[in-house]
């Protein structure tokens, strides 16, 4: 726990916490009023009573002023379940710190939040598939667990976001809030993914983890580039314009990830390794027009 | 312009080839982990991962190698920029003149260009400087001798004509050397565009030579050789051949038209379509049949095309009079046997006239006069025909006092043949042991052909021009003509005037060389007409006429009118294989200045030096942007920090 969350850190999240805003409910019961109705103390609307209505919730005040039998209906409470998903690929290995502790550090932050308001919070973690799925935790109890579940986690092997992300689809029954930590260096469909996780009524919240080098290239001449992930060897000669061309072509991944997202209320981020959590979380929780680009 | 003086320097831009290698081989690259290689390789911008080169970019020190090699090539190929050098005080200028500078190159002739370079020569004499001018033709001529006057040396060189001539570049340059040997600060400007006819080495003993080279094209065909022959007589006219050797001296192979024409008539009277093939001279045949007028006239033999030099596109010869040599006998008596000897030649145009009719009748200037008691009327200067057998018997001459200028002596009875000259052509191979004759005219002469116990008995009367013989006896009235000696010495006789024949002016003549022409001795001028000629006349001395050399080719006409009208066609020729071979070449220029007596290449103003020592500055460039410190920033940190 001291790893991923310091004390000074929890501090800075207790008070964040409070601002977060409204996300779509699971469904399940839980301690957020949902739009559905359900057994609340928040009354709702009325509606004519109808046979197998339960009697104890017939209102019988306006029964004798419209003669007529009038059921009180109340709303739901629901819960919020927050899904973090981490991307794991060896790619996710690079960096001093890697990105992959970047991605655990911003995770615990968001997982810890969630369970200090008695959300649930449910780690998944995939590579070339999804690879692990931790049980929900709810309230402060669930901290440690959760942790747990973040540390345990190492990035190794090839990539296939799109697949990893497309099971956790699956597995995702009831909508909610979905993180997404990657890199997103991932030439397969993953936008077609996470459209299809939007449509399902998911929260999408994207943040892509970058280490500085790849935000701003620090070699030069002849190079022979490696792949963390497939081990290829690319041999180029990097010289200002192949440093422009890789950077319009970065820009442009980020771009559409933040256009996708931004249709459907969600929030897209991009971050370095070095940059502070807290600041991530305020970036992720502040107003959608703030500058979404954390470096350090 | 430069020139270069040893073009094989260039060879060292081959070099070149594993300079540009090393630059696009791969080097050993600096291994790099990234998280991924998608982005990268979408942003590549020379992946070269499955070639074993990569793109060729202009690196500077690529540049400033190929620039030091480029330079250290072009040292070593010994440039000298033409026309440019430091000039002496005491300046010869050598022009070539000869037929090859009448190439032309783009917007000029070779000749144009030449004394454009000699104008250049004149304007960078010093001040107080003289220079002189010699034309290399076929004989050197000075056209101007040491002058200060830039003016008349401008105009002098502005005079000078392309000739059609072959060139003597080594006799104009020895001339023009010795003139300058003795000024002490002296220079000799040769301007020609290497196209030698003779193979004399080009020497200028203690003078600094500065070659000129004009001239760049070698796309050139041109007849190096023309003859004409008749065959026999068929009645009237005779049939002809000219015998033209065409060569093409230029890189690809030509497809002309040969064709021969009389110098009045446009029309071609043969024609042949010859393949040339590069570097091969093709002998063409052209025949026709002459007409009975047509003897004497002017062959114009062309190819067809236009290529470097024009003049030697046209060769020029003359319908042979007769393939047979003209004999006209003059006798009164029947059964001459001299007669009857001439009639059995088959190799002889015979005429036979009396006596009386032989000085009356148009006998054939060329002919060989056989007479039998005749002699030449004063002497034998006027008399007709060309050569002059003449037998002292019955006749005018058996009254006579002499013949031909011998004067007769007493008449000897059964004269015994005591010797004769075997070395005289007219009596060769025969001889004249128990010769017996009844009697004889002694001769008084000095050039006595047969001798006899009392005297000459037959003697050499020739004038220049003309052969004469008097032989003091009448075959008849000796067993001379039972002999087989007689029969040898008439064929020796007619040999010997069909000989003189062909060495009159049936030869064509060359460009650059004088004519001889024989006329009657008597004729004292004879007017010349060709080109560059317009009636000119020409002095003649003892029945030849000396014309001088001709530059020009072409058909001459040259006419006398007294003792007798006449005329000769005379086709003059450029012919040179050396001067039709225009294409460039090598030329060197011995040279022993200071006493060295080192064979040296002439040159012009020499900068490889210069070359050099750019190249070494360009490499010395290249050495310091290799072992220049380090920048403290990185590039990418610099972009950082411009970003």
């Amino acid at each position: 726990m001291a790893t991923l969350l310091s004390p000074e850190f929890i501090g800075e999240l207790e008070a964040l916490r409070r601002s977060m805003g409204s996300f779509t409910r699971s469904g399940n019961l839980g301690e957020r009023l949902g739009k559905r109705r359900g057994t609340s103390a928040e009354f709702l609307e009325h509606r004519m009573y109808t046979a197998g209505d339960d009697l104890r919730r017939v209102d019988w005040l306006a029964y004798a002023r419209v003669g007529e039998p009038v059921t009180k209906l109340f709303r739901a409470e629901e819960d919020i379940l927050v899904r973090l998903f981490l991307d794991t690929s060896a790619s996710l290995g690079v960096g001093t710190p890697t990105k992959l502790d970047a991605a655990k550090r911003v995770a615990a932050a968001l997982g810890y939040m969630a369970l200090a308001n008695s959300e649930r919070t449910q780690v998944l973690a995939g590579a070339e598939r999804l690879h692990a799925v931790s049980e929900p935790s709810r309230g402060r109890g669930g901290v440690p667990r959760f942790l747990r579940s973040l540390e345990s986690i190492e990035a190794a092997g090839t990539g296939n976001l799109a697949q990893a992300l497309e099971e956790a689809r699956r597995t995702a029954k009831r909508p909610g809030w979905f993180v997404v930590l990657s890199d997103f260096f991932d030439a397969g469909p993953v936008l077609a993914t996470l459209r299809r996780l939007a449509r399902d009524g998911h929260d999408l919240v994207l943040v892509q983890v970058l280490a500085p080098e790849e935000l701003e290239p620090d070699f030069d001449g002849d190079v022979a580039l490696s792949d963390a992930e497939t081990r290829d060897v690319v041999e180029m000669t990097i010289d200002d314009a192949a440093i422009e061309a890789y950077r319009a072509r970065l820009a442009a991944l980020f771009a559409e990830l933040d256009e996708l997202v931004r249709q459907r209320r969600g929030r897209a981020v991009q971050i370095t390794t070095l940059a502070r959590p807290i600041e991530v979380v305020r970036s992720l929780l502040g107003a959608p027009t703030q500058r979404a680009q954390v470096r350090a | 312009m430069p020139e270069l003086h040893n073009p094989k320097g260039l060879f060292l831009l081959l070099l070149a080839v594993p300079i540009v290698l090393l630059y696009v081989l791969k080097v050993r690259r600096e291994r790099r982990v990234v998280g991924s290689t998608w982005l990268w390789a979408e942003a590549r911008r020379d992946l070269t991962a499955r070639h074993p080169w990569k793109r060729l970019r202009a690196e500077v020190p690529l540049v400033l190698q190929l620039l030091g090699l480029l330079g250290l090539a072009l040292a070593f190929s010994e440039p000298a920029l033409r026309g440019r050098g430091s000039s002496g005080r005491t300046v010869g200028i050598v022009i070539d003149t000869s037929a090859s500078m009448g190439v032309r190159e783009g917007d000029a002739t070779r000749i144009e260009l030449g004394k454009r370079a000699a104008h250049d020569a004149v304007d960078r004499l010093p001040p107080g400087g003289t220079a002189f001018l010699v034309e290399a033709g076929r004989e050197p001529k000075f056209t101007m001798a040491k002058e200060t006057d830039t003016r008349r040396l401008h105009q002098a060189i502005d005079n000078v004509a392309v000739t059609e001539e072959e060139g003597d570049l080594a006799g104009a340059l020895a001339i023009a050397a010795d003139r300058l040997r003795s000024e002490p600060d002296a220079e000799l400007v040769l301007v020609t565009d290497g196209a030698l006819a003779k193979d004399t080495p080009l020497v200028a003993q203690g003078v600094p030579v500065r070659i000129v080279k004009v001239g760049a094209r070698g796309d050139n065909a041109g007849i190096v050789a023309v003859d004409t022959q008749a065959e026999a007589s068929s009645g009237q006219g005779s049939k002809v051949q000219t015998f033209a050797l065409v060569q093409n001296f230029g890189a690809a192979p030509r497809d002309v038209y040969v064709t021969a024409s009389l110098e009045d008539a446009d029309a071609p009277v043969a024609s042949r379509r010859v393949l040339l093939a590069p570097g091969a001279a093709t002998p063409v045949v052209l025949g026709f049949q002459a007409g009975p007028t047509d003897g004497g006239k002017g062959i114009v033999v062309r190819i067809s095309g236009s290529d470097a030099l024009a003049v030697d596109d046209v060769a020029y010869g003359r319908v042979p009079t007769s393939a047979r040599l003209p004999v006209v006998f003059a006798g009164d008596q029947a059964g001459s046997w001299a007669r009857r000897a001439l009639a059995a030649d088959g190799t002889i145009a015979l005429q036979q006239l009396s006596l009386a009719q032989l000085f009356r009748v148009n006998v054939d200037p060329e002919a060989l006069v056989v007479s039998e008691g005749a002699c030449p009327e004063s002497g034998a200067s006027e008399a007709p025909g060309l050569d002059w057998l003449v037998f002292l018997g019955p006749g005018p001459s058996a009254a006579a006092s002499s013949c031909s200028g011998i004067r007769f002596g007493p008449s000897v009875e059964n004269p015994r043949v005591t010797s004769w000259d075997r070395a005289d052509g007219r009596l060769r191979f025969l001889t004249l042991d128990g010769l017996h004759l009844r009697r004889a005219r002694t001769l008084v002469s000095s050039t006595a052909l047969m001798r006899a116990e009392e005297g000459v008995i037959a003697a050499d009367a020739g004038v220049p021009g003309r052969m004469v013989t008097v032989v003091g006896f009448d075959p008849a009235e000796s067993d001379w003509p039972l002999r087989a000696s007689f029969v040898l010495f008439m064929r020796n006789v007619v040999e010997l005037a069909r000989a003189h024949r062909a060495q009159g002016t049936t030869a064509p003549g060359r460009t650059g060389e004088p004519l001889r022409v024989p006329v009657p001795t008597s004729t004292t001028q004879v007017l010349g007409k060709g080109p560059g000629l317009d009636d000119r006349p020409f002095v003649v001395r003892g029945g030849l006429a000396t014309i001088p050399a001709m530059s020009r080719a072409g058909i001459y006409h040259f006419r006398w009118t007294a003792p007798r009208t006449g005329a000769v066609v005379v086709p003059v020729n450029l012919v040179s294989a050396a001067e039709s071979d225009v294409a460039p070449r090598d030329l060197q220029v011995t040279t022993t200045v200071g006493g060295a007596g080192a064979k040296a290449p002439a040159r012009g103003a020499a900068i490889e030096l210069y070359l050099a020592a750019l190249a070494l500055l360009v490499l010395l460039t290249d050495y310091w942007y290799f072992t220049r410190a380090s920048r403290k920033s990185t590039p990418a940190a610099a972009r950082r920090a411009t970003s």
